[in-house]
């Protein structure tokens, strides 16, 4: 946190390939800047060296929740259980339904959004909001 | 007195005999309060048979005594159980066979168990080879003669109504000349209590076998359900994907993300909006269905919600659509404010359902809404549409994908969901609605009751109330 650049950075946590398209390109006329991730696993190592100091966090983490080797609540559980990390916000993506047991979880995202109930230019919206609150 | 009639040796052997009456009548009377006891516990016809068997079997002294259960459908008898002697028990054993083994088949070919099952007659023999003729071999049951000393073999019917459910075999160490009076008689009493208990027995199998089998058919359905709805929700995942990245195209081309668009493009890019947010809507019922089904609290009530808003927005957005159609859709403004308890978006979506159905079963004329207050707020929505029939009427909101014909008649293109979903979505908000039309083309009234939060609680959540 020590430095900032133009615009601070953004994860997309996402493995589908036509969705990645989609916001990429939302994302690039916004002027957002942003890092797609596609596997849990390498997100899990990220957040991990956010804890160590190693790496400066991101402003906003967009996490979905059907990720092809660990789930996204894993995740959002990780970061949510180290003081480092507790507080980046946290917006879940999905086209799941979010269960009651997801819902009763201890581990909460910042927002739910249904992928499928939102279009790109409304993500922005919501996005550039969330970065004008924290002061971006 | 009635013994100076008699000589000594008259009144001492009257004596005898009433002696041995008792005698046997104790006997009697114990047999069948041992019996009586079995009846207490409630157990399979095997376990009941077990017991009746080894009872009557030490109580008279038998070697043998069986029970045969009669299969009308393939007209034969069926061993179920045997008690047997000590020394019965050897002979088997070293004779390597059991008794319990051998169904007696065509008992209508069987000159003395057709005596016993269907002309319901009790019938004493010398000789086991009756019974089993040649089932088992001669020499086989000469040796189980020797060894256990069976004499006598007695058969009666056990009948339950007016039918014989099966045999009842005893088998005496005596002749059946020695058997006395009493002891017949003894015997006989006991018959009717033993097809009674075993009855009883097999009426509770079949009700326990009925209770299971209905068991088991519930625990099918029910995971079939449960296959059904999981099936449905990842479905419902794998059709939302896709259509997340139509819309999301189809907005970033409107937008401008592919340069500026010409008129004639950006109207063929509408319609493929307007396409899949229809698609993104139905997926989005068959959802809420779904969950419905599945009994999870699909809504999550907030107190402090106004209604007007939501209305004024519905059909703001509705207007568009009933005008397109030539018809008029008057939202008349409401005198007060109503504040409700409400998941915004669900009840919106349940209300837009039924102001959209009544668009689009109106021809000609139009739809008024109107508020009023009563115990709570009645959101009444007049069309001047095809009506309802009275038989439709009765199952407007129960069933999904289910429309009147007349309904199918109007080129309207509705799913079937949206009724039950709104009726649904309203019952969760703890109101009610329901509709009212004198029949076809005559319009129809849906009248939509909500509870309004009560003033002084007004800030307090009521989330436990679903």
């Amino acid at each position: 946190m020590s430095k900032k650049s133009s615009s601070p950075n953004i994860f997309l946590i996402e493995d589908n390939e036509s969705i990645i398209d989609v916001y990429s390109m939302a994302f690039k006329i916004s002027e957002l800047n942003f890092e797609v991730i596609t596997l849990g696993k390498e997100a899990l190592e990220r957040i991990k060296k956010m804890q160590e100091g190693a790496e400066e966090k991101p402003a906003l983490i967009l996490l979905d929740l059907m990720l092809p080797d660990i789930g996204g609540m894993e995740i959002l559980k990780e970061v949510r259980n180290h003081p480092a990390t507790k507080d980046i916000v946290v917006f879940v993506l999905s086209n799941y339904t979010i269960s009651d047991e997801q819902k009763a979880d201890s581990a909460k995202p910042d927002k739910y959004i249904m992928k499928a109930n939102i279009t790109p230019t409304e993500l922005v919206n919501l996005i550039k909001e969330q970065l004008a609150r924290a002061g971006h | 007195m009635v013994f100076n009639f008699f000589g000594n040796k008259k009144v001492a052997e009257k004596l005898y005999e009433q002696n041995l009456e008792l005698a046997v009548k104790n006997k009697t009377l114990s047999l069948l309060e041992k019996l009586y006891q079995t009846s207490i516990l409630t157990s399979s016809p095997e376990e009941e048979g077990k017991e009746i068997t080894d009872i009557i079997r030490t109580s008279l002294n038998l070697e043998l005594v069986g029970v045969f259960i009669f299969e009308k459908k393939t007209d034969s008898l069926e061993p179920l159980i045997f008690s047997k002697s000590e020394r019965l028990v050897k002979t088997l054993h070293k004779l390597g066979f059991l008794f319990h083994d051998i169904v007696i088949k065509d008992v209508l070919r069987h000159p003395l168990f057709k005596k016993v099952v269907y002309a319901k007659e009790e019938v004493a023999i010398g000789d086991l080879e009756e019974i089993w003729q040649e089932l088992i071999t001669f020499e086989r049951l000469q040796e189980i003669k020797k060894q256990s000393n069976i004499k006598t073999a007695l058969l009666y019917p056990l009948i339950t109504g007016n039918h014989a459910f099966g045999v009842l075999l005893l088998g005496f160490n005596r002749d059946y000349q020695t058997l006395s009076t009493f002891e017949k008689e003894s015997i006989k009493s006991s018959i009717n209590v033993i097809a009674l208990l075993l009855d009883k027995a097999y009426l509770y199998k079949h009700l326990q076998d009925s209770y299971a089998f209905e068991k088991k058919a519930k625990e099918d359905l029910q995971n079939l359900d449960i296959t059904k709805n999981q099936f449905l929700l990842t479905i419902q995942h794998h059709l939302r994907t896709p259509l997340t990245s139509m819309m999301g195209y189809a907005d970033l081309l409107v937008n401008g993300a592919f340069g500026k668009q010409n008129k004639k493009t950006l109207d063929i890019i509408h319609k493929f909006q307007a396409s899949t947010a229809s698609l993104i809507k139905m997926v989005n019922e068959f959802l809420d269905i779904t969950q419905f089904q599945l009994g999870k609290d699909v809504i999550v009530l907030k107190p402090g919600i106004e209604l007007g808003p939501i209305l004024d927005e519905i059909v703001g957005e509705l207007k568009f659509e009933a005008e397109s159609k030539g018809i008029y859709l008057k939202l008349e403004k409401p005198e007060k404010i109503y504040t409700i308890s409400a998941d915004k978006e669900k009840l919106r979506a349940a209300l837009s359902n039924i102001f959209d159905n009544a668009i689009k079963y109106t021809v000609q004329g139009g739809v008024t809404i109107r508020v009023e207050s009563n115990s709570g707020v009645k959101i009444i929505v007049k069309d001047t549409g095809i009506g309802i029939p009275p038989e439709r009427m009765k199952n407007l909101f129960e069933r999904t994908f289910e429309r009147g014909d007349q309904a199918k008649k109007t080129f309207a293109t509705g799913t079937g969901l949206g009724l039950f979903l709104s009726n649904k979505i309203i019952q969760g908000h703890n109101g009610k609605v329901w509709a009212e039309s004198k029949g076809e083309n005559q319009g129809t009234t849906f009248y939509i009751e909500l509870p309004v939060d009560p003033v002084s609680n007004k800030n307090e959540t009521l989330n436990s109330e679903s």
